[in-house]
């Protein structure tokens, strides 16, 4: 007997742009409109945001929940001035910095390590030890450039800057990177 | 040599490309923030945290209108707006006040008939001709008013209205107030219906000098619900009638000077000057008839007493369909005019508030929409380094 694989849930055929409409206006049932964009893109924004966060993801989920809530109370007065992911992007990344820049502040005033969450050691935990070596601007570059949610024009559109401008920085980075990981200077 | 390295470092860069999308790669399972955000603002403390918010805007808007009405109250308590409210400010009320609100002395003219030929007394600076007394409030005492033989001229008026069980009683007891020795009478008197729909209207003619306490006698008859008086001052009509009465007088003095003096002057001449004293001693009989008149005005105050029976209703049921129609029609405008005026006087009495409330709501505003569309455009991140 031949058996019968799982129905998969019907594409939604509208743009991010028209679901961000749908839910603020209430119209076709907004709910289901923010679940479609949820899911769409709530999983590369874990992963981003985990990336940002040094592999923290209690730390990602919240700032993922938090951008969610943004939508909520502001979708209705968004402006297609960029993309529904440019945006979720953006904010999920300002988040993020916000969050690091919080944490960086409380390691300072209560010494090192003691407050900021340890990841969970990983077959990439090398990669992490050699990206904490890059300044801020150079491990955010390369997290975009790597994520599998983004295109390089996507990435600058996020960015806020040239494509010429993101490749060089990234190249730049990649070296850094690269000479970290050969002489194993990381901790 | 070259070629290996290049081949170790294409190796190297595709590793870390490899790592790094797997240091952005999510693999726990579904985690359905967003429904946990749908929670987080429609969830029951979302309500709660917006009710606190409006619950406080609302009481902070209660406090200022209720401050707003008692500011203006205790400004209507204080004089600020005399005659503008009463308790019961409507109907014949409303025309009585308006009449009264005209009254108001004109000193101005008195003064330039005092510049241009000093004839006149001079004018008390406390002089006060009307005074308005709701139900609500003690009956004020009246304001001291001269009588003519004080210079000074004063026509007044009071409105009083009564309620009482026996409506005859107290009617017949106002017919007994004047004192017809002292000139005074009862100018009208009606009373109709009988049992809760008894009313009457007296109108008494009194000296000035006794209005005081005729009121106070009108007081003890019955419950009063409401009470006005005014007065109108006519000083500057007496002295201009003075001032032309004694310049006729001359006139005519001088012209039988000239009849005399001028025995030998011509019978047209003669005819011609008896023609104009006669005109001059008619004009003199008119200016003194009028002048009388208005000493009599001022001499006796005028009170119109309105008597109902408690809890009666406030006008004699209506003969006809129409009367009750024409009834219902200037009641509806004198409510309407009520409320329109008090409306106005709250606009442009709390103007000052009105413009600062109104300042902070449109500051309030522009800020809300500020940050609101700030919020829904994210900026780009500023990069750090």
């Amino acid at each position: 007997m031949e058996q019968q694989a799982p129905a998969r849930p019907v594409e939604d055929s509208r743009s991010d742009e028209e679901l961000l409409r749908a839910f603020a206006t209430g119209r076709h049932n907004g709910k289901e409109a923010l679940g479609e964009l949820a899911r769409r893109h709530e999983r590369e924004l874990l992963g981003l945001a985990c990336g940002i966060l040094d592999g923290d993801r209690d730390g990602a989920m919240e700032v993922v929940q938090d951008a969610w809530v943004r939508v909520i109370r502001y979708g209705a007065g968004f402006r297609a001035g960029s993309s529904v992911r440019t945006w979720l992007y953006r904010v999920v990344i300002n988040r993020c910095l916000d969050t690091r820049k919080v944490r960086s502040r409380q390691a300072a005033s209560n010494g090192k390590l003691h407050g900021v969450p340890q990841p969970a050691r990983t077959d990439t935990s090398s990669l992490q030890e050699a990206l904490r070596m890059l300044t801020d601007d150079q491990r955010l570059i390369l997290l975009l450039c790597h994520h599998r949610g983004l295109t390089h024009e996507q990435a600058a559109d996020v960015l806020g800057i040239p494509l010429g401008t993101l490749k060089s920085r990234q190249h730049a980075a990649i070296a850094m990177l690269r000479n970290a990981l050969a002489n194993g200077d990381h901790p | 040599m070259n070629n290996q390295n290049l081949t170790d470092q294409s190796a190297r860069d595709a590793h870390i490309a490899a790592s790094l999308a797997d240091v952005c790669a999510w693999r726990a399972g579904d985690t359905e923030l967003w429904n946990r955000a749908w929670d987080q603002e429609h969830g029951a403390q979302a309500w709660w945290k917006r009710g606190r918010t409006w619950g406080l805007s609302a009481a902070a808007a209660l406090v200022l209108v209720s401050g707003t009405v008692v500011w203006r109250g205790m400004g209507v308590a204080n004089g600020i707006a005399p005659a503008a409210i009463t308790a019961d400010f409507r109907g014949e009320r409303v025309q009585a006040a308006r009449k009264a609100y005209a009254m108001e002395v004109d000193r101005g003219y008195a003064d330039k008939v005092v510049a241009l030929g000093g004839e006149v007394a001079r004018v008390p600076a406390d002089a006060q001709v009307r005074a308005t007394v709701s139900p609500s409030t003690p009956a004020l005492p009246l304001q001291p008013v001269a009588t003519p033989s004080q210079d000074r001229f004063v026509v007044r008026r009071a409105t009083m209205e009564l309620e009482t069980r026996d409506v005859h009683a107290v009617f017949a007891k106002c017919s007994l107030l004047p004192n017809a020795a002292l000139g005074e009478f009862i100018e009208t008197s009606s009373i109709s219906g009988d049992g809760d729909e008894a009313r009457a209207e007296v109108t008494l003619r009194v000296t000035a000098d006794r209005l005081s306490s005729v009121l106070n006698e009108l007081r003890g008859f019955a419950t009063i619900t409401s009470e006005q008086s005014g007065g109108q001052d006519i000083t500057d009509q007496v002295v201009d009638i003075d001032a032309r009465l004694r310049n006729e007088q001359r006139i005519e003095q001088e012209l039988l000077a000239l009849l005399t003096s001028k025995k030998d002057a011509s019978l047209e001449d003669v005819l011609r000057v008896q023609q104009e004293l006669s005109r001059v001693r008619e004009q003199i009989e008119r200016m003194q008839a009028q002048r009388d008149s208005l000493g009599r005005l001022a001499s006796l105050a005028t009170v119109l007493v309105i008597i109902r029976h408690e809890g009666g209703p406030q006008q004699p049921p209506p003969n006809s369909f129409k009367e009750a129609m024409g009834r219902a029609w200037s009641r509806g405008v004198d409510d309407l005019g009520g409320f329109v005026g008090g409306a106005v006087r709250l606009a442009v009495g709390g103007l000052p508030v009105w413009v600062v409330v109104g300042a902070g709501a449109v500051v309030a505003w522009r800020t809300w929409k500020r940050k609101r569309a700030a919020m829904a455009n994210e900026p780009a991140p500023r990069l750090p380094g």
